[in-house]
């Protein structure tokens, strides 16, 4: 899987970085071989995209089990994704971002969307308060699976956050609710979750800016 | 109700209404700043995924595979806000090999000067297993592609070749990955003195190359030369393959060569019987 990330050491002297951190410039060259792939993908090229595949599933069916809880759940929804992916890469559009950008919103909307049809989601719950969840404000994030060095960074940038900050983070991202959802758990007004949320992307972009260089 | 231009964060962490969504992404349409945002805050969004990365269920890439193999694709967005790259313009762009509608200018450079067959650091008996399983599973669906246009007759030998094979008492595997991209598998047997080397998802060469297999035992020995069938090629090996040690593959001119003139794409050591 890391494979296409540990490739790009020539190209990164190539490219332009994209913004001004050096996790931008690294994702920055990243995106430029995903980007490549996704046009020989778009091209109808099985091979490309089974390259596209190996570089990138780990991290989306990670995402998409983390969201539903629940394996066999997350391998269909994870195969509706690449299908997805395959069907629509000949739109892919980078203004609105990177490969794994489009991939990933992707994955997360459609975990979101399963986990959304309200039976579904008495079921998670149900899941996740016999699985010890706590429905208690304060998250615990030590049940992340880390398996990469990257994991493990983001994980530490996500423990730096306030926790108010990281809690929001969580409830919205990995447990799939909606804003007002986590406006209502929290018991906090939905412009302070907005605010939560955007000042913990910010500071996860800078935390993880400044761990690479 | 809200201002849309505060939503990128929200948005890319996927928590706004399905409503909401539509609506923020219209205003998308017509934003650039909110555009720069959101793809700046869908790439914090992945390193989160990164942080839960968990190894999916191994049928999972086959079926996958499978799966789009049967699935046509969108036609090309052209309503794009960037122009198309240069030169496509004139074009039917489902005439295209490549994708016209997929957009890389400005400030993601286009990706040409990345090269397209790259070698793979990742090549693990798992692969080989699903390689193989890929494999079967493409047959079993009916899904190949003849290989050699001019005698379909041929491809069908294989296909029954390979089932021979497959059910011999002694058969004898192999799997590796291609680091172009895709896959192959020898399968072999020495009581029926038959090799054939099964590859999936090769990329398309260039005009004018092709792909060689070679058999290695003391020396190097030209074993035929094939290109990329649709969704899976099936090269019959001389008999002498059976007491090989490894088979590989590497990229030739058209008609072949006589010893290897570049570096194996492909080589599976070939287990003792």
């Amino acid at each position: 899987m890391p494979s296409i990330a540990m490739r790009g050491t020539c190209a990164v002297l190539l490219l332009p970085a994209r913004r001004g951190t050096v996790v931008a410039m690294r994702s920055s060259t990243q995106s430029n071989e995903l980007a490549e792939l996704l046009r020989r993908v778009a091209g109808g090229d099985q091979g490309a995209f089974a390259t596209f595949y190996d570089s990138t599933a780990r991290s989306v069916y990670g995402i998409v089990l983390r969201v539903l809880r629940d394996p066999a759940q997350a391998e269909e929804v994870t195969q509706e994704v690449y299908v997805e992916a395959w069907t629509s890469a000949p739109r892919f559009d980078a203004e609105l971002g990177s490969p794994t950008g489009w991939l990933n919103t992707i994955a997360h909307r459609k975990a979101v969307d399963r986990v959304r049809s309200s039976e579904r989601s008495l079921q998670r719950e149900q899941r996740h308060f016999e699985s010890g969840g706590s429905p208690q404000a304060s998250v615990d994030t030590s049940d992340i699976v880390v398996a990469l060095d990257e994991g493990q960074r983001v994980r530490q940038a996500l423990e730096q956050l306030p926790e108010a900050q990281r809690t929001a983070v969580h409830l919205a991202y990995f447990e799939g609710r909606t804003h007002r959802e986590v406006a209502e758990f929290l018991e906090v007004p939905l412009g302070t979750v907005k605010t939560r949320i955007r000042d913990a992307m910010k500071r996860l972009r800078n935390h993880l800016g400044e761990a690479a260089s | 109700m809200n201002d849309l231009h505060s939503l990128a964060g929200e948005y890319a962490v996927g928590c706004l209404t399905e409503e909401e969504t539509t609506e923020f992404e219209s205003h998308l349409a017509t934003c650039p700043d909110c555009r720069e945002e959101v793809a700046e805050m869908r790439d914090i969004a992945v390193q989160l995924s990164k942080a839960v990365a968990a190894e999916p269920p191994t049928g999972l890439r086959a079926s996958v595979l499978a799966k789009i193999s049967q699935t046509a694709q969108d036609a090309p967005a052209h309503a794009g806000v960037q122009p198309a790259r240069q030169g496509d313009e004139a074009a039917d762009p489902s005439e295209h090999s490549e994708a016209p509608g997929v957009h890389v200018g400005g400030s993601a450079p286009a990706a040409s000067n990345v090269v397209p067959f790259q070698r793979r650091t990742s090549s693990t008996w798992v692969a080989g297993i699903l390689a193989a399983a890929a494999v079967l599973a493409a047959i079993a669906m009916g899904g190949w592609a003849v290989s050699n246009r001019d005698d379909a007759r041929v491809s069908t030998a294989q296909n029954l070749q390979l089932t021979h094979l497959l059910t011999a008492g002694d058969v004898r595997t192999a799997s590796g990955q291609f680091s172009g991209g895709g896959s192959g598998t020898v399968v072999l047997s020495a009581s029926q003195h038959q090799a054939l080397l099964v590859a999936a998802d090769l990329p398309e060469l260039p005009s004018g190359q092709v792909y060689e297999a070679w058999t290695i035992t003391d020396s190097t020995t030209p074993a035929g030369t094939f290109t990329k069938g649709g969704s899976g090629t099936i090269v019959s090996l001389p008999p002498a393959a059976v007491d090989a040690s490894a088979v590989a593959v590497t990229v030739e001119p058209e008609g072949g060569s006589d010893h290897p003139t570049s570096k194996p794409l492909f080589k599976v050591g070939l287990p003792t019987a």
